[in-house]
């Protein structure tokens, strides 16, 4: 005779309401601090702000209570009392006093799992919706009318709740420690970004001119904190009016992760119909996941090892010796994370068998063949050079130049392909540190919405830039555009710029004291003329030199081409000031929800530093038109800037 | 009652229950001994259905126990190793049996009261004594009303008046309801006045079980003496120890103790007496040629 299947017992819902109550209570206590007395607080805040009128006033606690709502909202709180309660309601299967107890009742599993999975999301959701529901007789009390916001953020930290609880009882059923279970969580949270971070530094270490820096791809989604705290919140615009304007963003997502927790619910409970109640103490509960689990610690061991110490050995040995070191101490690092791993498996540290050695064997061939296929390019990493068909825009030396125009596109690409099919060379100049060198990257912003970026260090001695063919060369020439040139000195709305005023930075000599900056300011019309002038000599390439001395940063030979000097030009616009690398990076903003006045990375106005060099005699010209300087001779080149300080007897 | 077939369980590879069977009637008191090591925690835990079995089939009343309420509702498990709930009282884990098994007798309950006088029943019990730990079991598992009692060395660290209580409790509840018992120990000697069946257990499998009638009855003591030297003994006579003290033979004979007798003194003996062996003699003469550390259950 099998009894009906119970779903829900009245009895351990009772006994956890009873023995569990300082988790609930105390995450209610934090709960009304959050929300009905932080919305108390912020409205009384905002009085006493001085000189705004009454609408204003109403902004800025409407402010408040969105930044409030925003806080709320964040998934860091719940991340952690999700565990809290996860931990505390499975408690006793990792316990075989506790485990042998329970399940000898007269209870089947489902009806153990579903009763605590349900106090345990009781003891979240009920203390939210009571301070939410505060929160709203609050609102009404202190004339907040915008109860929007904190329906939204309460629906969010639901859902939240929902993902990192079940996310949480999933990890717990895998593991029969109840140590290890916060360990795995966080672990678990982060791995994908953890991993995604090492093995790209590691690549870098391999592949020539992969970038360790790259930006994380689509499946950040894996780290589920770092994924909700970047892409969800609410932002907070300044509005023309004066006003603000908000933003939700991120409900997509957290409706998404929201069903997943469904997933992980069915996956925890056949888990849990699966599991072996002897496992309690286990570090791994599911026999087929130690294999895993071991493999897993092993390759990140392997990584991590050979991260750190190509890190250490990074650009003071030769490419291929970088290779071996990296190949070496992943291995060797990788057999101690094996047999730790072990360790932790059997609970002791006794583990060194002839079938562990074999398996290890195996694996660490395993490990070596990948890092030749990448070493080798098997992937075509090193060799993938995008089809102009497929880029949107791309940008080069870390965004300072931005390239929307096909040819340019092109052009780029056909430098890429050069610096690939010049690996050798370039690797074997690089690796002598006494070559001058200069690094620069390549960024693709891919139709696709991806990204392919890569870095070099590419060859800058003179002979490479006297050379009209050469990448570096190639480079400079493209950055030299002028409408390249103009957008990143100016921004990329450079001709809708409003000058505001500047100064010329000049220098004096005092004794000991070295040089002295002194700043010769001018108003917004003589600034007009000199933007012109500046813009006059970039369109006729007379900013060459600079560029070569700016880029390169060996321009020893440049040294009395460019002068010192800055001249400095205050722009407004209405659009914004606006640089290449804000739009190429327009992805990562829309990720931020940024709740102050910086709701953009660009303002209306932006100081422009322009450095000048004999070449550029408009701009000499118009200085001297508005009186800044005399002539010539009140500039001073670097050569002559470290001779007065050496005439000065003063070295810096 | 409890009907356990060739059943095997392995963890990590060691073979913990080596094709166990055994069986309970209903009503008996059935005494599950072997060394420490031998597997019968498991067993117990495979028949509390807290472990499910590799093969082989663990029935309770011709039922599988695993996952199956209606028959666990039929027992009550007292574990070797006690839980309660932290901070617990004895009134909460009263409420909580009283939530779980529906044939609780809270009258009983506190009936039985006066059999505790010393437990304080407001304290959390991890606060109390072990052995008043063991006596709130007992008190809860009684009075949830169970047809099994299963209890795994029910009085392992307990001092001599505490045992004497604890299975004062037991059998009167056996005496008054026809309880079946099922009792785990490591000590021969803890059982012999309890248990009306034995099992011993013995690296995984379950080398002997039997009723103490019929172990009892099949094996004796002989104390005899002769004239002369010792007479050749029948055929029949299954002799599985002798020993001698001068003229005086001491024998250990397989079969029954009269017919016994019977023979013996049809050698015209100077002297013939016949005594019941304890359980831990039976045990030693009939396992004497099992690989088998007796010693362990019976000192």
């Amino acid at each position: 005779m099998q009894s009906k299947i119970s779903y829900f017992n009245k009895t351990i819902f009772k006994k956890n309401i009873t023995h569990y109550w300082p988790i609930w209570f105390g995450y209610l206590l934090v709960c009304l601090f959050e929300i009905p007395f932080g919305i108390y607080v912020s409205s009384r805040d905002v009085f006493y702000y001085t000189g705004l009128t009454p609408e204003e006033l109403i902004e800025e606690r409407t402010r408040s209570f969105v930044g409030l709502a925003n806080s709320v909202m964040s998934p860091v709180l719940v991340f952690v009392v999700a565990l809290i309660v996860a931990m505390a309601m499975f408690s006793y299967l990792h316990n075989s006093k506790s485990a042998n107890m329970i399940h000898s009742l007269p209870v089947r599993r489902e009806e153990l799992f579903f009763t605590n999975y349900i106090s345990g999301l009781l003891f979240m959701a009920v203390p939210q919706t009571v301070a939410t529901l505060i929160g709203v007789f609050v609102c009404a009390a202190v004339g907040i009318t915008e109860l929007q916001y904190l329906m939204i953020a309460f629906l969010y930290s639901l859902g939240n709740m929902a993902f990192f609880y079940s996310f949480a009882v999933f990890v717990g059923m895998l593991t029969g420690q109840l140590l290890a279970l916060p360990v795995y969580y966080f672990i678990l949270n982060f791995l994908e970004i953890m991993m995604e971070a090492i093995v790209k530094v590691v690549m870098s270490g391999i592949c020539f001119g992969v970038d360790g820096m790259d930006q994380l791809s689509r499946l950040l989604v894996l780290s589920p904190i770092y994924f909700l705290t970047e892409k969800t919140g609410i932002r907070v615009s300044c509005l023309d009016d004066g006003g603000y304007g908000y933003e939700v963003m991120g409900g997509k997502y957290v409706l998404a992760y929201f069903l997943v927790s469904f997933v992980l619910l069915a996956l925890s409970l056949f888990a849990y119909k699966k599991r072996k109640i002897e496992s309690a103490g286990d570090m791994i509960s599911i026999c087929w996941l130690k294999p895993v689990f071991r493999w897993c610690v092993t390759v990140c061991g392997a990584l991590i090892g050979g991260m750190i110490f190509g890190q250490i050995f990074q650009g003071t040995v030769s490419g291929s010796r970088e290779f071996v070191i990296i190949l070496v101490s992943a291995i060797l690092i990788g057999a101690v994370s094996f047999f730790i791993a072990e360790m932790f498996l059997e609970k002791k540290f006794k583990v060194f068998k002839k079938k562990r050695f074999y398996e290890l064997g195996i694996g660490s061939v395993m490990i070596v063949a990948a890092f030749l296929l990448l070493e080798f390019d098997a992937f075509g990493i090193e060799s993938r050079t995008p089809d102009v068909s497929e880029v949107e825009m791309a940008s080069l030396d870390y965004s300072s130049l931005l390239l929307t125009d096909e040819d340019d596109i092109q052009e780029l690409i056909d430098i890429h392909k050069e610096i690939v099919s010049h690996k050798k060379e370039i690797e074997a100049y690089t690796a002598d540190r006494t070559n001058d060198s200069y690094g620069t990257s390549i960024v693709y912003k891919l139709k696709d919405g991806s990204k392919l970026c890569r870095y070099y260090n590419l060859p800058s001695a003179k002979e490479y830039l006297d050379d009209a063919d050469s990448e570096m060369s190639r480079i400079l020439a493209l950055m030299g555009k002028p409408e390249n040139m103009l957008k990143s000195q100016f921004g990329v709305y450079y001709n809708e710029n409003v000058l505001q005023g500047g100064y010329l930075a000049t220098f004096s000599w005092d004794g000991s004291m070295g040089a002295q900056e002194n700043d010769i300011t001018f108003d917004k019309d003589n600034a007009a003329i000199i933007y012109e002038a500046v813009k006059k000599d970039i369109e006729e390439g007379n900013f060459d030199d600079v560029l070569q001395f700016q880029h390169i940063g060996n321009g020893s030979f440049l040294n009395d081409e460019v002068y010192v000097n800055t001249v400095c030009l205050e722009l407004y616009n209405k659009k914004g000031v606006r640089y290449p690398y804000s739009i190429m990076e327009q992805e990562e903003e829309d990720a931020y929800p940024y709740t102050g006045n910086y709701a953009r990375y660009y303002s209306n106005e932006d100081y422009s530093y322009v450095t000048i060099g004999r070449k550029c005699k408009y701009t000499i010209a118009a200085l001297k038109e508005v009186g800044v300087i005399t002539d010539e001779s009140d500039l001073v080149t670097y050569q002559e800037y470290d001779l007065y300080d050496q005439e000065n007897n003063y070295t810096d | 009652m409890i009907e356990v077939s060739n059943v095997v369980k392995e963890f990590d590879g060691f073979r913990a229950l080596d094709g166990t069977t055994l069986h309970v009637g209903k009503g008996d008191i059935y005494g599950l001994v072997g060394p420490n090591g031998a597997g019968k925690s498991t067993i117990i835990r495979h028949i509390t259905g807290v472990y499910k079995q590799d093969a082989g089939t663990v029935l309770i009343d011709g039922e599988p126990v695993f996952e199956n309420p209606a028959v666990k509702e039929k027992f009550a498990y007292i574990p070797d190793e006690l839980f309660y709930f932290m901070q617990a009282d004895t009134m909460e884990m009263k409420r909580f049996y009283q939530g779980i098994y529906p044939k609780f007798d809270e009258k009983l309950f506190e009936k039985m009261r006066k059999f505790f006088p010393n437990i304080d029943t407001k304290r959390s019990i991890r606060r109390l004594s072990k052995g008043m730990q063991k006596q709130v079991a007992f008190w809860l598992a009684i009075c949830c009303r169970p047809e099994i009692l299963i209890l795994d060395e029910p009085v392992d660290g307990l001092d001599p008046v505490m045992r004497r209580q604890i299975w004062s409790i037991i059998m009167a509840d056996v005496s008054e309801r026809k309880t079946t018992v099922f009792v785990s120990s490591h000590n021969l000697r803890e059982l012999e006045d309890v248990c009306d069946h034995v099992g011993i257990m013995h690296k995984g499998q379950v080398i002997l079980e039997r009723s103490l009638s019929e172990l009892q009855g099949s094996v004796c003591k002989i104390q005899t003496a002769f004239q002369a030297e010792m007479p050749k003994l029948p055929e029949n006579f299954e002799v599985l120890h002798m020993s001698n003290t001068g003229r005086v033979y001491t024998l250990i004979v397989k079969g029954n103790p009269a017919e016994a007798r019977e023979q013996i003194e049809k050698l015209n003996p100077m002297l013939v007496d016949v005594l019941p062996l304890t359980l831990e003699e039976i045990f030693i003469y009939e396992l004497g040629g099992v690989d088998y550390a007796v010693k362990d259950i019976l000192f």
